[in-house]
């Protein structure tokens, strides 16, 4: 590679990755020189400023035609742009409740704070758009990283070490399977590029590749389950949330969650639907979903029922976030048309309403100084608005017509029952798993509306948790009563199908 | 048409202000110009000419989704029936509730509600009206809830709200497939596809999905259980949702697929067996009950069984006798729980052990109540409208289309015995309700409160209802053509054209009536014998006890599973998601017979690889059994050095060197740290629990072995060794194959790998050196 071909690239299509990068670096090198006494409140401001940017100079994107660079490891379509959309989006909405929940810690590295953000970030993006195990592999490291110490960053609370050591132990072993899943497929392809595996791996006659082809789909799998929090991955999730602090938390559940279904779509759907399957009239992919389906269904099984008992709020949103990664996988085993439609509608949907939800506990938290879920005790009598945004996001989350969690949901069941053949069971499973699900969300609102509250002081809303929740009841509601919007924009401006073409 | 569907919820928005003034105003008085509005609108449509009228408006079109409302015979008929009786409930809930009450948060709730049963009956698009449907739950949790202080309240709205929306969620699932098999949400445009859904294989399990929400939300037997816990509303809400309007919603549905449905046998065994069963068991629990308002749900719940029978037998006169009866049932069950409501306001007490003799303190309260109770106990008078739909009711259990077989003929021809039980059992708790409460011995100290005739108004929406039982009794026609008729041809193509009349000459229907009114009053005569009776069916066995006893159990099984495996311990973390690996991995692999072994191209065993494989093993095993840290690392020191050896005898030198040296900067780093870390602590774990580590690791060690050998065996390409065999000295200059690989063909990796170990040990030190420094500084 000489500079010729370097400069040759279209740069500009890494324009959003840029902005992260340089807002980063900068944020990093001012926090190095600038005297410790400085508040760095406005750190906040400047990356959600940046996030922002970003976000728009990636929307300027949407519609043109996939593009590769950097010797096809970096690759521009319809699915890196509509998802990165999601994790700067996230990223913003948990930098502005970032901003109210410094102000209120006992977090000592706020810079830090800041730009270890926007490094997880970072390492998202480049995952989504990726079209190489290599480069997967380091956005997926640079996240996770990010992410433990983030975690962590409380040093002096126990609970807060006790999440970070246990995450990176966690994370550790996911790596390693994952790494050993990869190796499985450039064994059999010698290639890191996923098209190039893709090839190589379909044209190998049945009776050589099958048995490893298998073993690379499953470990790879396994490995990656761990981002998404689903079985059998799963278990860290409700430890490390509790431990966590607040907008770390809401990282993790939202914007890292985003993260791994993009690794999990990239890297599954480039390599295994061309390749022959155990009958001859199937795909791999398809041949092994039963797998899948049965980890999707004890996620959402696992998941809600174990939320039923919590009486720690972060622990509760915990496995309900579990669950809802269940949910996502559902159109995943389905792999019909409406599959990126589904997914993408409803991690949409999930970051409006788990945000909002997560915006709101952390005022509800700070207010009491606890987790414990009599913090909501009366809510209604102290702040009839905040209860309103609280019982919309709630309803949003259990699936109830009306919020984007019912459209999410709906669109799911109908791709999963639209799908060839046809997922009644997973549907079924999903039906009753929501059912067992408005207990617990259902009981959150009884605290709210029916029982008295411990004392009587008004609640303060800090600016950027109010920001939220207001962005995000807007979100919840129109993306309820009118997702043709959303729909149309995706529809009009993203091919999916695009993911296979061009390599 | 969408204006008066949208009324209600902007009107709800607007609550919370007037609600302010509440001390002045009772905020009722502006709720209750809201329903009548809506039912001036639709009453105009009322007339001989009526046309069904369509209309749509745009929502998702993406998703081939658009408000489409469809207003037919039916709908009006509920319509009306939502808007009527809710102005009265509104005007009656004036007086009922305090002023002190939450006033804004009830009316909130009571317009939501009324709002989203508008839309229930005028959607066409299934989706439009599932919505509108969970809407309806979701506000009858809220209402039934309002008293929230009573732990009963709680546990009555999370039981209503877990069964009606499980029931609505099957339902979703139905609707799904329907528009997947007809590929329209319209339910006008699925019905004329009916044949497509009825062949269909999945028709069973769309039927199954249906009915569910169905059963359900009007309470069917077995699903009944939710409407007596419900009772904890206020009694307006009562009135209105769980006897006059949202129980009705299933029967709604039923009768809204009616078109499509009613040729299957199954829907009419299902649909008729359930509705009759539902008669019996509710009549019958409804004789038991001592509380007013338990009376009157278990005797909601049986009417709604008759209606849903009645829908089952699909017949033109039973289809015509279900619409009159929801009128009638909707006139006379709501002017009696309104009745019951001034029982209990004026009393005190709800309790009819306690009640009696009421006639002379609530003369006018007495008089309303005897004509509503003798219209629901089907007395024959001409001036009793529920005499007449249980007249027609009779006549349709005997009246059934000729020629059916099997399942469907026995059951046609037990239906008019059930028919006839149930009704002997409505008499009897008709009477009770009104014998028990207004005459008899009146025993003034037990009552809370000394009892006097309820105020003007509230007893103005009760007799408006009451006028309505009386006036239909007296001229039926009057709503026969204009009316009823349509909403039966909305539910049966075809014109279902019959006269109402008090009198048909003596035939069976009648005989029915007469056995009815004769059985009825000595069993009613004779309550007290029966009392033990009562008492023992169904004890324990009921369907409440297996309600809660699953809600516990589900709670339990999560504690469970909390405790057992959540406990936040790492190592079982690690352990359980090892398993998973094992047994998924496995298991896959297995079944697909992907584990493949061949010992082609392998060289023979010499005797110095045996022993040198041997002392690895031991060694391996020896770390771990060990105690002491240092030595357990001394001793995988042994397995490295070994590896360097095998390395030696396969003829790699310049590889067992590596491993040498990488080998012994290991065992010095640990050293190294561990000279830093606490002591290694005894630990003390069960058996159990160490010979589960011990197969976990040896099932893993087996699964990685087994891949390591099926990834050896399964050779899908030449081996590369050849390539650089052959070019290693012309491409290289060299000899040494792996130095030449290692310093040449990939040099800069190497450069780079060394530069990576360079950065690392870099960052170490520094890390090191901060500690110490901190160390010094403390």
């Amino acid at each position: 590679m000489d500079i010729g071909t370097l400069l040759s690239y279209p740069w500009e299509i890494m324009m959003p990755e840029f902005i992260i990068l340089i807002a980063a670096t900068g944020l990093s090198l001012t926090d190095l020189f600038l005297p410790s006494r400085v508040n760095r409140r406005i750190f906040g401001w400047i990356s959600a400023a940046a996030v922002l940017a970003a976000l728009i100079s990636l929307l300027t994107q949407a519609g043109s035609e996939p593009a590769q660079i950097l010797h096809n490891t970096y690759r521009l379509d319809s699915f890196s742009i509509s998802f990165k959309a999601l994790l700067l989006f996230g990223t913003l909405l948990v930098l502005l409740i970032s901003t109210s929940y410094l102000a209120r810690s006992d977090v000592e590295e706020q810079g830090e704070w800041y730009y270890l953000f926007l490094a997880a970030l970072l390492g998202a993006m480049m995952m989504a758009s990726s079209a190489d195990l290599i480069t997967l592999f380091v956005g997926l490291e640079l996240l996770a990283i990010a992410s433990y110490i983030l975690t962590g960053i409380r040093k002096k609370s126990a609970e807060s070490n006790e999440a970070a050591m246990k995450y990176a132990i966690n994370g550790g072993i996911a790596t390693a399977v994952t790494l050993f899943g990869f190796s499985y497929l450039y064994g059999l392809s010698g290639s890191t590029n996923l098209g190039d595996i893709s090839r190589e791996i379909s044209a190998l006659s049945a009776d050589h590749g099958h048995a490893l082809t298998v073993a690379a789909f499953i470990i790879t799998f396994v490995g990656l389950s761990f981002k998404l929090a689903t079985v059998p991955f799963h278990m860290w999730a409700p430890d490390i949330y509790q431990g966590s602090p607040l907008p770390v938390m809401a990282f993790l559940s939202v914007v890292s969650k985003t993260a791994g279904f993009i690794i999990l779509f990239r890297v599954m759907l480039s390599i295994f639907p061309t390749v022959q399957g155990f009958q001859p009239d199937e795909s791999l992919y398809q041949s092994v979903m039963i797998f899948v389906s049965i980890a999707a269904g004890l996620t959402m099984i696992i998941g809600n029922i174990l939320a039923l008992r919590q009486n720690n709020i972060k622990r509760l949103f915990a496995y309900s976030s579990i669950a809802h990664a269940g949910y996502l996988l559902v159109p995943f085993v389905a792999f019909s048309q409406m599959m990126f439609e589904s997914t993408w509608f409803y991690l949409l949907a999930y970051v409006f309403m788990n945000l909002g939800a997560l915006a709101v506990l952390h005022i509800i938290i700070s207010e009491n100084q606890s987790a414990h879920i009599s913090g909501f005790a009366g809510l209604y009598q102290r702040s009839p608005v905040l209860t309103v945004c609280m019982t919309i996001f709630l309803l949003s989350l259990a699936g109830i017509p009306g919020t984007a969690g019912f459209m999410g949901k709906l669109h799911i069941f109908i791709g999963a029952l639209f799908a060839d053949p046809s997922r009644y069971v997973l549907v079924s499973v999903m039906l009753v798993t929501t059912v067992v699900s408005y207990i617990y969300y259902f009981s959150i609102m009884l605290h709210m509306y029916m029982r008295p509250p411990k004392r009587y002081t008004k609640i303060t809303w800090p600016i950027g948790a109010t920001l939220t929740i207001a962005l995000c009841v807007a979100g919840t509601l129109l993306l309820g009563i009118f997702p043709g919007a959303a729909l149309q924009f995706l529809q009009e401006y993203f091919w999916f199908n695009d993911m296979f073409t061009l390599n | 048409m969408l204006t008066s569907v949208l009324l209600p919820f902007i009107a709800a928005l607007f609550i919370p202000l007037i609600s302010k003034w509440k001390e002045k105003v009772h905020t009722g008085i502006f709720v209750t110009l809201i329903p009548l509005a809506v039912f001036i609108y639709f009453i105009q449509f009322i007339g001989a000419g009526f046309e069904p009228v369509t209309r749509e408006y745009s929502w998702i079109p993406s998703m081939n989704m658009n408000i489409l409302f469809h207003l037919d015979g039916l709908s009006l008929l509920f319509l009306l029936l939502i808007s009527g009786i809710g102005t009265l409930v509104a005007f009656y809930s004036i007086y009922y509730l305090h002023t002190s009450e939450q006033l804004g948060q009830f009316y909130v709730f009571f317009l939501l509600f009324m709002g989203s049963m508008l839309g229930v009956v005028l959607s066409d698009n299934v989706y439009v009206l599932y919505t509108f449907w969970e809407f309806t739950s979701l506000s009858s949790f809220l209402l039934i809830g309002f008293w929230n202080h009573r732990e009963r309240s709680r546990y009555g709205a999370l039981k209503s709200m877990l069964i009606t929306v499980f029931g609505g969620l099957s339902l979703l699932g139905g609707l799904i497939f329907m528009q997947v098999i007809t590929g329209t949400a319209s339910i006008q445009g699925m019905i004329e596809q009916q044949e497509l859904i009825l062949n269909h294989e999945y028709f069973p399990m769309i039927l199954t999905f249906l009915l569910l929400g169905a059963f359900t939300k009007s309470a069917q037997f077995p699903f009944h259980i939710w409407l007596p816990d419900a009772m904890e509303a206020p009694t307006p809400v009562s009135a209105y949702l769980h006897s006059a309007t949202m129980v009705k919603a299933g029967l709604f549905l039923i009768a809204r697929f009616s078109p499509m449905l009613t040729g299957s046998e199954w829907f009419f065994l299902f649909v008729s067996g359930f509705g009759i069963i539902t008669l019996c068991w509710g009549s019958y629990m409804a004789v038991r009950q001592t509380d007013l308002k338990a009376i009157l749900a278990f005797s909601t719940i049986s009417q709604l069984g008759m209606i849903m029978a009645m829908l089952g037998f699909g017949t033109d006169m039973a289809i015509f006798a279900a619409v009159f009866h929801i009128l009638n049932h909707a006139t006379f069950k709501g002017s009696l729980f309104m009745v019951a409501g001034i029982v209990d306001h004026e009393t005190g007490t709800r309790d009819i052990r306690n009640l009696g003799g009421l006639m002379t303190f609530l003369p006018i309260t007495a008089t309303l109540a005897v004509i509503a109770s003798f219209s629901m106990a089907g007395v024959p008078l001409p001036f009793l409208n529920g005499f007449y739909s249980k007249e027609l009711f009779f006549d349709a259990s005997i009246h059934f289309n000729e020629g059916a077989q099997g399942a469907v003929a026995i059951m046609q021809s037990i239906l008019p015995y059930l028919a006839v039980i149930g009704s002997i059992f409505t008499f009897v708790y008709s009477m009770y309700f009104f014998f028990g409460t207004f005459r008899g011995e009146s025993n003034m100290d037990k009552l809370p409160k000394k009892p006097h005739e309820a105020p003007i108004g509230m007893l103005v929406a009760p007799a408006v209802l009451v006028l309505g039982v009386i006036v239909i009794g007296l001229f039926p026609e009057l709503i026969n053509q204009p009316f009823i008729s349509h909403a039966a041809d909305s539910i049966k193509a075809g014109d279902i054209d019959k006269s109402i009349s008090f009198w048909h000459g003596i035939k069976l229907p009648l005989i029915m009536s007469l056995a009815v009114l004769a059985f009825g009053t000595i069993l009613a005569l004779s309550r007290p014998k029966w009392q033990g009776v009562y008492r023992i069916l169904p004890g324990k066995l009921s369907l409440n006890s297996f309600y809660d006893g699953t809600v516990k159990r589900t709670e339990t099984y999560s504690t469970a599973i909390t405790n057992g495996y959540m406990n936040g311990s790492l190592a079982r973390y690690v352990r359980l998601i090892i398993g998973a690996i094992i047994i998924v991995t496995f298991s896959i692999m297995a079944i697909t017979g992907s584990f493949t072994i061949s010992n082609e191209d392998l060289s023979a065993l010499t005797a110095p690889e045996i022993f040198i494989a041997l002392t690895m093993v031991i060694a391996a095993v020896g770390t771990i059994i060990t105690n002491n840290r240092i030595a357990a690392i001394l001793i995988l020191g042994v397995v490295g050095y070994g590896l360097a050896i095998l390395f030696v005898l396969y003829r790699a030198p310049d590889l067992a060197l590596t491993q040498l040296i990488i080998e012994t900067v290991t065992v010095a780093l640990f050293l190294l740290a561990f000279y830093h870390m606490p002591q290694l602590e005894k630990k003390t774990e069960t058996k159990r629990k160490k010979s589960l580590n011990l197969t976990i690791a040896i099932g893993f060690g087996a699964l990685m072995s087994m891949i390591g050998i099926s990834a050896h065996s399964s050779k899908a390409f030449d081996s590369i060794s050849d390539y650089f065999l052959k070019t290693s000295h012309s491409l290289g200059g060299g000899d040494n194959v792996v130095n030449v690989i290692l310093v040449d063909m990939r040099g800069l990796d190497t450069v780079l790998e060394i530069t990576v170990l360079g950065i690392a040990a870099f960052a170490i030190y520094g890390l090191v050196r901060l500690r110490r420094h901190k160390d010094e500084e403390g």
